[in-house]
């Protein structure tokens, strides 16, 4: 286990132990993986976290990575893409503690320490896959550890909004977990009946969401738009929570704070690299985003080139968290239009 | 239908068994699909079928069907037969 999960995520960083672990991983998944050996056979080290050898995303789409000497668990999937294809990562016993630290610690960075209710927008017969998991599944279970009960909102196209009174008439507060576009869809434009709009006026709702805005987009839907309408009818104090992530990040999940950025916790970093050369690029110049986590053991997804653009914001952040921080610009162009990346 | 046949068609479903390997035996052990995943699944299920939202700790220590009788029941929800 990583002692570097064993403090706040956004306190003073140990570039050094960071280094040093995501190094020791690399040899690990060198050994144990004859896939990611093959891609990388010379390396010897690494004496900066930018040396580091890394797989694109697109990879996992095509090779289902393994390091043996781990005990595999189910498969994690990423939303269907344009080509049909997910990305495939093999879950383990100890990575799944790790990664479950990981995004709780950083979830209540955001949301504080409180349990409350949780309400999930989605079925819960997506939670029925034998063998795998999918990216939304794992993304509504990073906020188990903060509910106190879980209510999924749908069964098949029907939003079951009863459960959702007796689920939180009691209680101050509660939680609504849905991607970005089912956050849309499902809550803000579906229909919520008066009774329930009536008891809802009293709650303070954390909404959690993430996924991506690319649906939202297309139908011209801004994030002011989605937060106004999320909001409206709820009591103060309660807030919009966009997160970003990846499948094959698993457990790093990067909340947009009060002032617009993304934080990268202590056990994790984020390069940019200049999409031409692939080098690091200068401070504040926007580049494809690579992150790299000490969290996976079960596959060599520990070390990823993404196909996001982004940049790293300079100086302290106005929220007061410390550590790297970046800005998320979108997509590469012409990429494909991958699956919501998004635990 | 019974309470009892609900919970079996409950634990049929949320651990995609067939009808041939369920039993009112059955042990979390015996099941694969019965990991963190399954227990989350069958508390969701749990409340939609008897309305009674099992606590974190409850989900976890469940360890067999017998369990989740022998815990509805002390929340008053009947499985006589």
């Amino acid at each position: 286990m990583s002692a570097l999960l064993d403090a706040p995520p956004y306190g003073p960083r140990d570039e050094a132990a960071l280094l040093r672990e995501a190094v020791e991983l690399t040899r690990k998944h060198l050994a144990g993986c004859r896939d990611y050996a093959a891609i990388w056979p010379d390396f010897s080290g690494a004496e900066s976290l930018e040396g580091l050898p890394y797989l694109h995303v697109g990879l996992f789409k095509r090779i289902a990575f393994r390091t043996e000497g781990v005990k595999h668990q189910r498969v994690l999937l990423s939303s269907a893409t344009t080509s049909g294809t997910s990305s495939q990562v093999a879950l383990d016993e100890v990575s799944a503690q790790l990664q479950a630290k990981s995004s709780l610690a950083i979830l209540k960075d955001f949301v504080g320490e409180g349990k409350r209710p949780l309400v999930v927008i989605d079925d819960a017969a997506s939670l029925r896959q034998r063998g795998q998991v999918s990216a939304r599944v794992a993304a509504a279970l990073s906020l188990l550890p903060l509910a106190t009960t879980t209510t999924f909102l749908l069964k098949g196209e029907e939003p079951q909004w009863s459960l959702v009174g007796d689920a939180v008439r009691a209680e101050p507060a509660f939680f609504v977990y849905g991607f970005t576009w089912a956050l849309w869809k499902r809550w803000a434009q579906g229909g919520i009946p008066p009774s329930l709009k009536e008891l809802l006026a009293h709650k303070q709702i954390h909404f959690v969401h993430s996924g991506g805005w690319k649906k939202l987009e297309a139908e011209a839907v801004s994030r002011e738009a989605l937060d106004g309408a999320l909001l409206s009818g709820t009591a103060a104090g309660s807030r919009v929570i966009d997160f970003y992530g990846l499948v094959e990040q698993n457990g790093v999940i990067f909340p947009l704070c009060e002032a617009g950025a993304r934080h990268v916790p202590r056990w994790a970093t984020v390069i940019i690299r200049d999409p031409w050369t692939m080098k690091p690029a200068e401070p504040g110049q926007q580049g494809l985003l690579q992150f790299i986590n000490v969290l996976a053991h079960g596959a060599p997804y520990h070390s990823v080139l993404t196909e996001d653009l982004g940049s790293l914001l300079p100086g302290p952040c106005p929220c007061g968290r410390s550590g790297p921080r970046f800005t998320l610009h979108g997509r590469v162009p012409k990429a494909e239009l991958r699956g919501c990346a998004n635990v | 239908m019974s309470n009892r046949e609900k919970l079996k068609k409950l634990i049929l479903d949320v651990f995609l068994l067939d009808e041939s390997e369920f039993s009112f035996e059955l042990q979390r052990a015996q099941v694969d699909t019965w990991d963190s995943l399954g227990v989350v699944s069958l508390a969701v299920g749990v409340h939609q079928t008897f309305g009674y939202h099992f606590t974190p700790e409850e989900a976890t220590s469940i360890q067999s069907v017998a369990d989740v009788i022998k815990l509805l029941e002390t929340k008053g929800i009947s499985f006589d037969a």
